[in-house]
C-alpha cells in the first residue's frame, strides 16, 4: 500500500473506533439476574461495583484498561496521525505511538470478563449473567483501534510522501 | 553444536520502525538502538533456537487442555457449573453475540496456536539454515493478537467478583493456561524480533541476496 492510502485507512479505522466507543460506554455490557432481581450495568457501573465490594485495586485495573486506555489511545493516535507525514517532533510521536500500541490490547480485559461470567453463570438456577450489546460495541472499538495502529506505518513520521529513498 | 547464531558484522541494517538504513556495528555491543527513532535493533542475547523451539512445543502441548478443560467450577445455592474458553465462546454464540465469540476464539484459541506453530516451524527452519520470513510474520502477528495473558487477568477479576457470592474451585484448564502464558512469555522474550531481523539480514547478505534487504 502507498503511504498516503495507508494513512487514510488508519484514519478511517480510527474514526470507526471512536464512533463505536460511544455506545460501548453508554450501553450496558452485562446483565446480572439474582433471586428475581435484574441489574444491567455499563463499564463504569462495573468499576463502581468493584469499589463498593471493597476491591479498589481491581477497580483501578478495570478503570484503566476499559475506560482510560481506549480513550487515551484514540486521542494519542489522532494527534500522531494529524501531523504526519514529516512530523515536526517524530521522536516524541513514535514514543507515544509505541506506548499506546502495546498498552491498547489490554482493553480486551472487559470482553474476557464478560465472556467468562456469561459462560459460567449460565446454568445457575438462581443467578445468571448475560451479555448486552455494549460489549459488542466495546470489542469492535478495541479491535478497530488496534487495526488502525497496525496499518499506520511509523516511517512516515520522518518521510514526506514523495521523498521515498531520499533518506540517508 | 551450533544452537546459537553469530551476530558478526557485514550486513546493512534497516530500522523496522523508521526505515533508516545503517551499518551494522562491528563489535558485540549488547543492546543497541536506532539513532533516529530509538527502536531497539539488537540484543546482547543471541538467538537460542533450540530453547525457543522447546518452549513453543511446550506451549502447544498446553494449548489444547488450556482452551478445552474447565477453568473454574462454581457452586451457588446448590447449583453448579463450570466454564472453559471454548464453552464461554459457545455461550456467547448461543446468546447471539457472534462477534464477541469470534474475538474470544480468535485471540485465545486461533492466534496462540498459530503463533506457537509459526514459532516452532521458524526455529526449526532457522536452525537448518533457512530464512523463514512467512512463519516469522505469523509469529509477530501473534505477539499482538494472541491474548492469553490478558484473559488470565480477566479470569482473576471474574473469579474475585464471583467469590463474594459463590464458592469456587479452580480447574485444570486454568493451570494449563497459566503454563501456556509462562511458556509463551519466555519464548517471546528469547525470540526477540530485532534479533530475528538481524539473523535474517545476515543470511540474506551471506546468500548475496542484497535485493531483498
Amino acid at each position: 500500500m502507498r503511504p498516503a492510502s495507508r494513512r487514510l485507512t488508519a484514519w478511517a479505522l480510527l474514526a470507526a473506533a471512536a464512533v463505536w466507543l460511544v455506545p460501548a460506554n453508554l450501553l450496558p455490557i452485562m446483565t446480572f439476574e439474582s433471586i428475581g432481581r435484574e441489574q444491567s450495568g455499563t463499564i463504569a457501573d462495573g468499576v463502581v461495583r468493584l469499589v463498593h465490594s471493597g476491591m479498589p485495586v481491581l477497580a483501578l485495573v478495570v478503570f484503566t484498561a476499559s475506560l482510560l486506555i481506549p480513550i487515551l489511545k484514540i486521542l494519542v493516535l489522532t494527534v500522531v496521525y494529524w501531523r504526519t507525514p514529516a512530523h515536526p517532533s517524530p521522536r516524541t510521536a513514535i514514543r507515544a505511538y509505541r506506548l499506546v500500541y502495546w498498552i491498547g490490547r489490554w482493553s480486551m480485559l472487559d470482553v474476557f470478563v464478560v465472556a467468562l461470567l456469561a459462560g459460567l453463570m449460565r446454568f445457575g438456577k438462581l443467578a445468571t449473567a448475560s451479555p448486552e450489546p455494549g460489549i459488542t460495541a466495546f470489542a469492535l472499538a478495541v479491535v478497530l483501534t488496534m487495526l488502525s495502529a497496525h496499518v499506520f506505518s511509523t516511517s512516515q513520521l520522518w518521510e514526506p510522501d514523495h521523498g521515498n529513498g531520499a533518506n540517508p | 553444536m551450533s544452537n546459537s547464531f553469530s551476530r558478526s558484522s557485514g550486513a546493512a541494517v534497516v530500522c523496522h520502525d523508521c526505515a533508516l538504513r545503517l551499518a551494522r556495528p562491528d563489535a558485540d555491543r549488547g543492546h543497541w538502538f536506532c539513532p533516529r527513532c530509538g527502536a531497539r535493533l539488537g540484543s546482547q542475547h543471541r538467538l537460542r533456537a533450540q530453547a525457543v523451539l522447546a518452549l513453543a512445543a511446550t506451549a502447544l502441548v498446553l494449548w489444547a487442555p488450556a482452551v478445552t478443560l474447565p477453568l473454574v467450577y462454581v457452586e451457588q445455592f446448590g447449583a453448579s457449573g463450570s466454564v472453559s474458553v471454548t464453552s464461554s465462546a459457545a455461550a456467547l454464540l448461543d446468546d447471539r453475540y457472534g462477534l464477541v465469540a469470534a474475538v474470544v476464539l480468535g485471540t485465545l484459541v486461533l492466534m496462540p496456536a498459530a503463533q506457537m506453530i509459526a514459532l516452532l516451524v521458524a526455529m526449526a527452519r532457522l536452525h537448518a539454515g533457512g530464512r523463514p520470513r512467512r512463519w516469522l510474520w505469523w509469529y509477530r502477528q501473534g505477539r499482538e493478537w494472541a491474548m492469553p495473558e490478558i484473559f488470565l487477568l480477566g479470569a482473576l477479576i471474574a473469579t474475585t467478583e464471583l467469590g463474594e457470592s459463590a464458592s469456587l474451585r479452580l480447574g485444570a484448564g486454568l493451570f494449563c493456561l497459566l503454563g501456556l502464558v509462562v511458556a509463551r512469555w519466555v519464548a517471546e522474550g528469547l525470540a526477540d524480533p530485532a534479533v530475528l531481523d538481524r539473523v535474517l539480514e545476515q543470511r540474506d547478505a551471506e546468500a548475496g541476496d542484497a535485493a531483498r534487504v
